[in-house]
């Protein structure tokens, strides 16, 4: 009954691949011909990316280029590798790279795990009430922008904040937790769990609605405890999906949040809190030599495509499905 | 716009106000591109000056750079301008917006009367002063220069466009008395034609700014409350009353570190105004040992706890500084004459704590003697013409008239209509004839479209004796202040090391003054700036200068 009513809609859209198999004899075109509802639906994902991710990309000229926005890419002098030269003698960039790395890691290490961790939390809770209360309260905090985010922090952990302002009332000196060099990038990577946590948990959430319960009922049977199941049910059913972000992650590992360290880099200084992307930011729109900023992107462009070929590889060989 | 200005500008000018000189030169108005003609231009004729015609009621400063005073406006106004200025064509700009977006033009009535009365399609894009360089470069790659651009001859984007030739040089049109046709352009002061002339080229027309656009206010009743009744009078007095006044919870002494502060403890010691000719050498202030005592002294009064906990946040956050000092959290703050009584910074205060006794502050000698204030260079910016309008002659000329109804006096039919907008929509009258800002949307759209940059400063506020008040204040520092020998000299490498030096600059200051850093590291500081860019400019500077 149900193939009936499916068969005659199918024939009527024309050739499917089930009916016509084109194979190599046909051309190119006769081939997009038969299949154009599928040309059709992805043509908008392709043009968005062209336009916005492709064409960009031959800005990149700008990095060979002492680059003029009035000029513009047509009529600024090219300068060859002058601006890779600058980057790499220029002292800054040390800072700046050391301190993007650092982060990078320090939220690979605890911000990358910590929705995994939570979605297996709120997977354990048997109210489903509560787990959606739960979830709904804490990806809230991705919706808000950083600049609100950290004057939220301000109030609270400034040194005129909630916290401190406790302190006082006990006698206790105040704190310095938002203009503390040393301790700036715990407080860069707590940030970034505070805010992005719930969200991320989505999508582990979703991965482990996909395990099919009787697994857990047989495990269960055989008086596997809850850490067992966990451990050789949960996690082996969502390693795909966690492979898979921390690959993507790895491609962004120059990248940590602009906005956000921009933010609060003056209480802490440039030693503590310059980064690429602020480094950029500084030299580039600000100091106007753009085609030492462009040539900085580029370098981390590369640097992230480098890790996510590299990591691809890597999980590949170790038996895992990969990315690509 | 608050003090905005003179944040910005003090924050600027700690590095090196070759930033107010900038850029290199191209010659005539046509389109060279390279920047290889600089220092072609060397017989520039200047535009003549014609003061501006005596308002009645009016005080008129006898100093240079003070602006005038107004305690009632004439009535019925006197008109500066023939007829409209435009044809009905489009009249492109590139200004900033101080505040919120504006609404668009069908809702809009500043914006219909402007068009109205300037007989223009006027096409402005509102740029927020904190997205300034991006936003110019944005412009400036699009290839689309409009009419009239916001030149913040500080910016490196900036001096690069005038580098490449996307700006007008006007002195073909302006110079000597070709600049009477427009007689609203020709009341800009000689001296702000010299100190913004780059390289031998009018690239703009000087946005009017004060040598001193800064009016220091302090709590009195809390100095009483620790016992000082009159003003400190030297260095420690200042320190005592700012850490005592911290003592009291929920008080600070002083808010954000900002360059306001800078400003005033650097004017207590004496410090150079960005460079000093020493025997025909350019010394940086930063190489000064009156400098050293200056950032000893802020190093103190961090320690002392004078400064708000988050002093350095609140530096970059100008007005939410400022906001503490309105609700009566901090004792001492800068702002303009014109955000204190005209934008209501003073009665926000007094609307929150009825029995706050402000009152201006001057700065005092650290050890009891003179002080001397950084002057600014007489301008803020320049308004830019484009280079391609301005190759046809006769829309060069339509942009100039424009322009001259732009820069019409606060006190006139033109005037008083760009600043306040149409009675009965924007503002009413008071008891006094004042003009207060009504309570609804549409006065967003004024404040949001009347900086052009052209309309020229002068003091007018709800109570007179304000007014009187800001003139002495203003003159009083004045009559204190130290120039810039570099003001009007031309530093190439100004436009790819400024923002370099005026980050690292920020960065050690901010390090040595909040005990992040030792303070011997401002020898280090010294030897970075040196290194990175600061004895190219002082050799390019004092070259420019010897020629």
């Amino acid at each position: 009954m149900t193939e009936s009513r499916i068969d005659p809609a199918a024939s009527a859209t024309a050739p499917q691949s089930g009916q016509f198999r084109p194979s190599r004899r046909h051309s190119i075109w006769w081939r997009i011909l038969a299949f154009r509802w599928h040309y059709l639906f992805i043509a908008p994902g392709v043009i968005f990316f062209l336009v916005f991710a492709y064409v960009p990309l031959l800005g990149n000229i700008m990095a060979f280029q002492d680059y003029s926005p009035f000029r513009g890419l047509s009529r600024s002098p090219f300068v060859g590798m002058d601006n890779f030269v600058g980057i790499f003698t220029d002292p800054e960039v040390v800072t700046a790279l050391v301190n993007t790395v650092v982060i990078s890691l320090l939220q690979i290490v605890f911000a990358f795990p910590a929705p995994i961790a939570l979605a297996l939390l709120l997977n354990s809770l048997l109210s489903v009430r509560i787990q959606r209360l739960v979830q709904g309260i804490v990806y809230l905090p991705h919706f808000i922008s950083w600049v609100v985010v950290v004057a939220i922090w301000q109030e609270v952990l400034g040194g005129a904040g909630l916290v401190n302002d406790l302190l006082a009332q006990l006698g206790t000196g105040p704190v310095a937790l938002m203009g503390n060099p040393d301790t700036f990038k715990a407080l860069v990577v707590a940030q970034v769990i505070w805010k992005e946590v719930g969200w991320g948990t989505i999508i582990f959430f979703a991965a482990i609605a996909t395990i099919p319960t009787d697994r857990y009922e047989s495990a269960a049977i055989d008086g596997a405890s809850a850490w067992r199941r966990i451990w050789h049910i949960t996690l082996p059913a969502i390693m795909p999906v966690i492979m898979l972000l921390l690959i993507l992650r790895l491609g962004a590992v120059l990248t940590v949040g602009f906005e956000q360290i921009l933010l609060q880099q003056n209480a802490v200084g440039r030693d503590a809190a310059q980064v690429l992307d602020t480094f950029v930011y500084f030299r580039g729109v600000l100091g106007g030599d753009w085609g030492l900023a462009a040539a900085a992107g580029l370098f981390k462009g590369v640097v992230g495509t480098v890790l996510v070929v590299l990591a691809n590889k890597l999980a590949k060989h170790g038996g895992g499905e990969g990315l690509f | 716009m608050g003090n905005e200005h003179i944040a910005t500008l003090t924050r600027r000018s700690v590095l090196g106000l070759a930033a107010a000189a900038v850029a290199g030169g191209v010659v005539g108005c046509r389109t060279s591109t390279t920047g290889a003609d600089f220092g072609g231009n060397d017989t520039l004729t200047l535009p003549n000056h014609i003061a501006p015609k005596p308002v009645e009621g009016a005080i008129v400063s006898a100093m240079d750079g003070v602006p005038a005073g107004l305690t009632a406006m004439p009535n019925p106004l006197p008109t500066s301008t023939s007829g409209p200025p435009g044809s009905g064509k489009e009249f492109t700009t590139f200004q900033i917006n101080w505040g919120s977006p504006a609404r668009p033009y069908e809702q809009n009535e500043y914006w219909q009367e402007f068009n109205k009365r300037l007989n223009v399609d006027y096409k402005p894009t509102l740029v927020p002063a904190d997205a300034y360089d991006t936003r110019l470069a944005t412009v400036l790659s699009s290839g689309q220069i409009p009419d009239m651009t916001f030149l913040h001859t500080t910016s490196a984007n900036a001096q690069q466009a005038i580098q490449d030739g996307a700006f007008a040089e006007l002195s073909s049109v302006l110079g000597g008395d070709k600049i009477e046709q427009y007689p609203n352009l020709a009341n800009v002061p000689t001296y702000q034609w010299e100190a913004s002339a780059i390289n031998n080229g009018l690239y703009g027309i000087p946005c009017d700014l004060p040598y001193v656009n800064a009016t220091h206010l302090y709590r009195r009743d809390w100095a009483a409350e620790i016992g000082l009744t009159r003003q400190p009078k030297d260095a420690d007095e200042f320190k005592t009353l700012m850490t005592e006044i911290s003592k009291t919870r929920g008080r600070y002494g002083l808010g954000g570190f900002s360059g306001g502060v800078s400003g005033f403890v650097n004017a207590m010691f004496r410090v150079p105004n960005n460079w000093r000719d020493e025997g025909g050498k350019l010394i940086n202030h930063i190489e000064t040992d009156e400098y050293e005592q200056a950032l000893g002294y802020l190093r103190e009064l961090w320690q002392g706890g004078a400064f708000h906990p988050d002093a350095l946040p609140l530096a970059e956050q100008g007005a939410k500084d400022r906001e503490l000092f309105e609700s009566g959290v901090t004792s001492w703050q800068v702002g303009s004459a014109d955000h204190w009584y005209m934008s209501g910074g003073v009665s926000r205060l007094r609307a929150k704590n009825p029995k706050a006794d402000v009152t201006p502050i001057l700065p005092m000698g650290h050890d009891g003697g003179k002080y001397t204030f950084w002057s600014s260079p007489g301008f803020y910016a320049l308004i830019a013409i484009s280079a391609q309008a301005a190759e046809n002659e006769e829309r060069l000329g339509e942009i100039l008239r424009i322009m001259n109804y732009l820069r019409a006096p606060i006190a006139s039919e033109e005037g008083f209509f760009l600043r306040y907008g149409t009675e009965g929509i924007h503002f009413s009258y008071d008891d006094n004839r004042y003009p207060v800002t009504k309570d609804s949307p549409a006065p967003t759209d004024r404040d949001a479209m009347f900086y052009t940059g052209m309309v020229p400063v002068i003091f007018y506020y709800p109570d007179p004796q304000d007014v009187r008040d800001t003139m002495s204040y203003t003159e009083e520092v004045t009559r204190n202040t130290v120039k810039d020998p570099t003001v009007g000299l031309f530093a190439p490498s100004s436009a790819s090391s400024a923002a370099k030096l005026e980050e690292l600059t920020q960065d050690y200051v901010n390090g040595i003054v909040s005990g992040r850093r030792p303070p011997g590291d401002l020898q280090r500081f010294r030897d970075d700036w040196r290194q990175q860019g600061g004895d190219k400019l002082r050799q390019e500077l004092m070259d420019a200068r010897a020629k």
